[in-house]
This record gives structure tokens, sequence and C-alpha cells, in this order.
């Protein structure tokens, strides 16, 4: 028990020492800017979205379904007077629905529609380095062609871009039909 | 009947019958004996006696006559004394001869001769007067010649005569008589004494016959039971050997009896020391129980505390978890703020770059707590499943206070009955004891009879042997007994 309280007492040591280094060590400017990740969860699979796709990042945001949509449309849900068009990622990236998201984020640039996911889990700080870039692959469609590995767990990036383009195109196709 | 009749009672009989025969016999010959001595003693002191005093009446009648003629020629008186004693026997004999006549011609004849005397002595008696001193010879004479006298001396002398005749024809017919009954009596005594012979000779052949077949009866069941008292003797021999030889492994096996006697009576008085040790100890085992109890029951009660505390600390571990949930969902709202605020800061572009650092902090911040109240909740889980796993011990270790306390309740009257029964233990071992001595005591005394009986076999070995030497000589007894009577069966059928 006395070495659990000499840890903890490190450890608040330790995040004291590190809270206080980052307002006194100067900012990094030579190289590349990192690049910042929202590390997310679509049913059981692990992604990632790029902060500067996004404009907002939200939980437990009611959604009022809409009559007659698509399947990935959940419906519509309004933020700060603006009415945004929530579709469910899962539905978009092929994954299995069980549960409803709880998780939702608003695209850039016009935060006019929101991509609901399952879980949040966290923000990821990296260099432009560690993501990998693959050509070609079924994920072209939704912009999953990049990946970044993290210890053992390999996060396929989506392209919110993609995304808002499928959607497009889903709904042009779908009023050409009709 | 007189089949049924025993040995001696049938010799009995048989002596019986001879004696009787020899008293009738005796009787009889008595009886004729008497007749014969009483016709003799008839004869001679009736017929020979008044023969005799007939021949008397002669002699004195003669002496008196004598006398009467001394006097008469010499006139002594000495002659006269003479004639008195003559003429006195002369009546004497007369009397006794008068009291012995029997018959009419006795008495006839008697009469007779009396008669004739007085008429004599009156003769003689004149002739005596006649006789004076110096008569002369001539008167002599004549007195001599007197005829009265000679008349009177001659009818006495005629009388006397005829009585003696008579006597002599009596006396001769009583000897006929007294003949006749002799020999009556001796063909008597003959016929009675041939008539005892004969059946004695009877009685002895019957008897003789019966008691042979009796005898060879009981010689041959003597011989059959010499047999069988041999092959007895033989047996018993045999059986007192044997038993003489069960009797010593008898007495060995009691001497073993005897020393397992001995060991068991000092084992139950070791069982009798170690059950009172027992017992004390007992008494210290539920004293100890007892304070067992007593701090079961502290234990119990301080298992309630425990429990209690426990759940308390239960349920403020699901307080904290309460209040975790808010501190995480602070967390993640500051999370949500801290990457809104670095999205909001990136848009503001050079303006927005300190800003994004305080964003990228509270960010931070937020993942630490997050972190933290991750951490929590695991360590809280580990408090709950902690308190639960100890509530469950706690409550399995208070059933098995419970059933120790009453476990330490079956072990306290367990001890009880312990003690109830190491007492009589303790009774039933000296008991034991009590008893094992007494059986010692007796197992000795039946030594002490095996080897009384194993003496007694040994006497008795001897006795069977002497009684089979005995039968033996019984047998050849008998053999021989047999021998006899066969012999004297045969003896007799040959005569």
């Amino acid at each position: 028990m006395t070495q659990d309280h000499a840890t903890a007492t490190d450890r608040v040591q330790a995040m004291r020492d590190a809270f206080d280094s980052t307002f006194s060590v100067a900012p990094p400017t030579a190289g590349d800017p990192p690049e910042d990740l929202l590390a997310i969860g679509v049913g059981q699979a692990p992604y990632a979205l790029r902060l500067s796709e996004i404009t907002g990042l939200y939980a437990n945001k009611p959604v009022t379904r809409l009559p007659g949509t698509s399947p990935e449309l959940l419906g519509i849900a309004g933020f700060r007077g603006t009415i945004v068009a929530v579709y469910d990622l899962r539905v978009l990236l092929g994954a299995e629905a069980t549960e409803p998201s709880r998780w939702l984020v608003l695209a850039a640039p016009d935060s006019t529609v929101g991509f609901a996911f399952d879980r949040f889990e966290g923000h990821l700080r990296v260099s432009r380095d560690a993501i990998a870039t693959h050509a070609g692959g079924e994920g072209t469609r939704l912009g999953a062609q990049e990946t970044i590995q993290l210890a053992d767990v390999v996060r396929p990036i989506v392209r919110v871009p993609a995304l808002l383009e499928a959607i497009n195109v889903t709904k042009e196709s779908q009023e050409k039909e009709s | 009947m007189t089949k049924d009749w025993t040995f001696s009672r049938r010799i009995v009989a048989g002596f019986s019958a001879m004696v009787v025969l020899i008293i009738a016999v005796g009787l009889i010959s008595v009886v004729a004996l008497n007749s014969v001595v009483s016709s003799k003693d008839h004869v001679i002191n009736v017929n020979y006696r008044l023969l005799l005093d007939a021949q008397s009446l002669s002699t004195a009648s003669s002496e008196a006559n004598a006398a009467n003629r001394g006097f008469l020629l010499t006139g002594e008186k000495t002659y006269l004394t003479q004639l008195s004693t003559a003429r006195q026997a002369f009546q004497t004999n007369f009397s006794d001869m008068q009291a012995n006549n029997n018959t009419a011609t006795e008495r006839r004849l008697a009469g007779a001769i009396q008669q004739s005397e007085k008429g004599h002595v009156q003769a003689v008696d004149a002739a005596i007067a006649l006789r004076t001193p110096g008569i002369s010879l001539a008167a002599i004479d004549l007195v001599f010649s007197s005829p009265a006298d000679t008349a009177t001396r001659n009818q006495l002398d005629a009388a006397i005569s005829a009585f003696v005749a008579n006597e002599e024809k009596l006396l001769a017919s009583a000897r006929q008589a007294s003949t006749n009954d002799t020999s009556t009596a001796f063909t008597l005594v003959l016929v009675i004494a041939i008539a005892a012979a004969i059946l004695a000779a009877i009685f002895a052949f019957f008897l003789t016959r019966s008691l042979r077949r009796r005898i060879a009866t009981a010689v041959g069941e003597m011989k059959s039971s010499s047999a069988e008292l041999q092959a007895t003797a033989n047996q018993q021999a045999s059986g007192a050997k044997e038993q003489a030889t069960a009797m010593n492994e008898i007495s060995t096996t009691i001497s073993e009896l005897l020393a397992t006697s001995r060991q068991i009576a000092e084992s139950a008085q070791r069982v009798a020391q170690v059950a009172e040790q027992t017992a004390g100890a007992g008494r210290k085992g539920e004293v100890t129980v007892n304070k067992a109890q007593t701090s079961i029951t502290d234990i119990r009660r301080q298992v309630d505390v425990i429990v209690d505390h426990m759940l308390e600390l239960g349920e403020k571990s699901q307080r904290i978890g309460a209040v975790l949930e808010i501190v995480t969902e602070l967390s993640e709202q500051t999370n949500i703020l801290a990457i809104n605020s670095t999205i909001e800061a990136a848009g503001a572009g050079e303006a927005g770059k300190r800003f994004a650092v305080v964003a990228d902090e509270i960010r931070k911040l937020a993942d630490r707590v997050a972190d933290s109240t991750k951490e929590i909740r695991g360590l809280i889980d580990v408090v709950r499943s902690a308190v639960n796993t100890t509530v469950m011990a706690i409550e399995i270790g208070s059933k098995a206070v419970d059933a120790g306390s009453e476990q330490f309740g079956d072990v306290a009257q367990a001890f009880d009955e312990i003690a109830t029964l190491v007492s009589t233990t303790t009774d039933a071992a000296r008991e034991i004891e009590l008893s094992t001595k007494q059986q010692s005591t007796a197992v000795e005394q039946v030594n002490v009879a095996i080897s009384d009986v194993a003496q007694s076999t040994k006497e008795a070995e001897v006795s069977s042997s002497e009684t089979y030497q005995t039968a033996s000589q019984l047998a050849a007894l008998s053999e021989s007994l047999g021998r006899l009577v066969e012999a004297g069966a045969a003896g007799q059928g040959h005569g």
C-alpha cells in the first residue's frame, strides 16, 4: 500500500511537471506541424478522423428521425440554431448497428452534416510521417485509404470530404430516380 | 408260580420241605418209640412187677413157713421175729401187688391169696401157740403134721401159683403186644423214612434241575456280562487314556487361560488408570471447549461488526462509484470541450495557436482525469469485489463459526458423554479387573479340580485295567462254572 501511495505521488509530480513544462517550454517551430486525429470506434472496428475535417465533437445529442429517408440518414439535430443532417457512420462504413450512436461530429467546412458513431476513444497527435497511405481498396469511396498505427492498433483514417461526396452522389442518384 | 421264585427262595423251600419231612419222620418215630416204650414200660412196670410181687409173696410165704418151722423146732424167739418180718414183707408185697391189679381176674386171684394167707396165718398162729417150752418132739411132730397147717399152706401156695400163672400169661400177652407195637412202629418209621427219602429225592431232583437251569442261565448271562464288561473295561480304559490326554491339554489350556486372565486383569487396571487420566483430560477439555465457545461467541459478534463495516464499505464504494460517474462525465465533457477548443483554435489561425496550447493541456488533463477515473473505477471494482468476496467469506466464516459453535456445543456435550462414558468405563474396567481376579481364582480352582480329575482319570484307567482283569477272571470263572454245570448235567444224564 505504501508502494502504491508512493507511485501515485510520483505520478502526481510527473503530471505537475508536465503541466508546468508546457507553459515554460517554447512551442516548436521547425518541421511539419503534427496531425491531430480523433480516435473513434464504429461497430467493433477502430477508425480515425482528421480534426481539421470536423468542426465539433458532441455527445448525447438528440437526433430526430425523418420518415422515408435513406438508412444512412439517422435524422436531424439542432446546433446553435442550425439544422444538421446526421448520418450513421456505421451504415456508411458497412458496420453493424446494434445500439444507438452516442457520439457525433460535425463535418467541416459548413457544419451542416453530422456523422454519428459508437465510441470516442481519444485525441491523437501524430506526425504526418506516421500516416500510411494505401492506393486503391474498398475504402476508396469513403476516403479510407490512409491508416495510422499506434501500438498494435491500426486505424483507417476516414476522410470527411469523401463521406460528403458519397452522400451527395447518393442524394443525386436518389433525386434522379425520383 | 414257582418259576418266579428266586434261587435262595427255591433253596429255602427245598430245605424247608426236607426239614418238614425230617420233623414228620422224627415225630412219627417219636410217637412210635413212645408207644413201644409205653408198651415195654407197661410190661415191665405192671406185668413183671406183679409177677415179681407174686414171686415175692411166695418167697415171703416160704420165709414165714421156714421161721414157723424153725420156731416150732427150736422154740427160739428169733424165728418168731423172722416170722413177723416175713409176714410184714408179705403184706407189703401184697399191698403193692393189689395196687397194680388191673383186671378182675387179678383182683379175684389176689382175693384168693388174701383169704388163703389169712387161713394160713391162723393155722400157723395156732401151731405156734401149741409150741410151749418143754414140749415133746412128738407133740412137735403132731404140730408139724397138722392138717390145717398143711392145707392152708398148700392153699396159699396154690393161690400164689395161680396168680403167678395168670401174671405169666398176662406178661406173655403184653410182651407179644409190645413186640407187635414195636414192629408196627418200625414198619411205620421205615415207611415214613422211605417216603421222606423219595420226597427228598424228588425235591432234590426238581430243585437241582431248576437250579441247574437257573445257574446255567446265570452262567450264560455272566459270560455275556463278562464279555461286555471286558469290552466296557477296554473302552473305559481307552476312554480314560483319552480323557487323561484331554485333561492334560485342558490343564495346559487353563494355565494359559490363567496367564491370560492375569494379563487381562493388569490390562483392566491400566485401562482404569487411563480412563481416570482420560476423565481428567476430558474435564480439562470441557473447560477448554467452554472457553473456546465463549471465544467463538465473541468472534461471532466481531464478525457481525466486520460484516456491518464491510457492507458499509460496499455502500461507500457504490457512492464513490456514483461520484466517479460524475467525474467521468465531467472529464468527458472537458475532453469534448478541449477538442472543440482545439478545433476552434485551429480555425482561428495564428491567433489561436496559444489557445490551442491551453486547449491541448485541458484535453490532456481531461485524458488524465479519464485515465484516473478508469483506474479508480477499476480500484472501486476491485474494492467492491473484495468487499463482496470478503462479505461472502465472512458469511461463510460466520456460518462456519455458527457451525463451529454448534459443533463446540456438540463437543461439550460429547465431552460430557465422554466423561460419563469414561466413568462407566472406569467402573467397567474395575468390575472387569475384579471379575478377572475372581475368574483367575476360579480358574486356579478349576486347574486344581482338573488336576484332581486327571488323577481320578489315571486311577480310573488303573481301575479299568483291574476291572478288565476281573472281568477276564470272571469270564474264566463263568467258563469253569459253565463246564461244571454242563458236566453235572451230563453226569446226571448218564446217571
